[in-house]
């Protein structure tokens, strides 16, 4: 895992993962539903950079989170920076010590609901279909 | 007295019409009421014949208390689930059911989605706003409208372009 005392610059082309904790964000064809991406609490959407992080690595991040939240985690959905980039967002590196320290945000998102509800289908049209957890 | 609709009368109702203040005509309009509630019942035409209705319950209640989506997610709302529930009886009957989402602001969306660049997101505010978002081909289009219990014009076509082959 990367380690949280030196962080290492954004690039466009790295790969970012959304963790799903809610079954309805994942179409039936298994494509990932826009509303996964729209930032709340606002402005902030919560990403994890994949960085040099192994398979099997990432997922113990998104585990992590689904024990702390008591929830549990249906897949993820896989992006990279530049899809952010294109609309207008910024993805800010965003530490959180010691469970997830590839933790990121994208911010820059606007106020306007709609607005934000056309940027995150655009985000979703180009994310990967939703990678399903593999069985521990 | 017998008074006989025509289906299709019933069914080019998008919504609810505005009715004359007679006997006869509270009387007419009573019984449209019940055809349509039948024609929701079914398969072919209504929202409820095709399962939307009970998607919709079933989202609301499992979006109801706060954080369900594991990032601090706003619970969804009893208003928010009429205002959906009311927007989708309003639809014009025979229209391709849509499937229901939440997003972590608390609205419930409402979904027709035939590839990812046809698609067509509404989401129900819980002050009665339509936020909507449409992939069609290259174009795009998003924007807000009132919901005063019709469905606006501009949603339905939206519907239909997204549909359309």
């Amino acid at each position: 895992m990367s380690n949280g005392g030196d962080v290492p610059a954004i690039d466009s082309d790295e790969w970012l993962a959304r963790y799903i904790y809610y079954s309805r964000h994942v179409r039936p064809d298994g494509t990932v539903r826009p509303d996964t991406f729209i930032p709340h609490p606002y402005p902030d959407l919560s990403v994890t950079r994949h960085l040099q992080l192994s398979e099997g690595e990432l997922w113990q991040v998104g585990r992590v989170i689904a024990r702390q939240t008591s929830k549990t985690l249906h897949g993820r959905a896989d992006t990279q920076v530049f899809v952010f980039e294109k609309q207008q967002l910024r993805v800010v590196a965003n530490p959180v010590l010691p469970d997830n320290p590839n933790h990121a945000n994208v911010t820059g998102w606007p106020v306007d609901k709609p607005a934000q509800k056309i940027i995150a289908q655009q985000i979703a049209t180009e994310a990967s279909k939703v990678l399903l957890p593999p069985e521990i | 007295m017998i008074i006989e609709m025509a289906t299709s009368a019933i069914i080019s109702i998008g919504s609810a019409p505005t009715y004359g203040a007679s006997e006869t005509a509270l009387f007419v309009a009573q019984e449209a009421e019940k055809g349509r509630r039948r024609l929701e019942d079914s398969y072919t035409f209504g929202m409820a014949g095709k399962g939307v209705l009970s998607e919709l319950i079933e989202t609301a209640i499992a979006c109801r208390e706060p954080n369900w989506d594991g990032y601090g997610a706003a619970p969804v709302t009893d208003s928010t689930y009429h205002l959906a529930e009311q927007f989708l009886r309003t639809l014009p009957l025979g229209i391709a059911p849509p499937t229901i989402g939440a997003e972590p602001d608390g609205q419930l969306t409402i979904e027709w989605f035939r590839s990812p660049r046809r698609t067509l997101s509404v989401s129900i505010s819980p002050e009665g706003n339509l936020h909507y978002a449409a992939l069609i081909g290259a174009a795009k289009a998003f924007g807000t409208e009132p919901f005063y219990g019709d469905a606006p014009v501009v949603i339905v076509n939206f519907i239909h372009r997204v549909l359309a082959s």
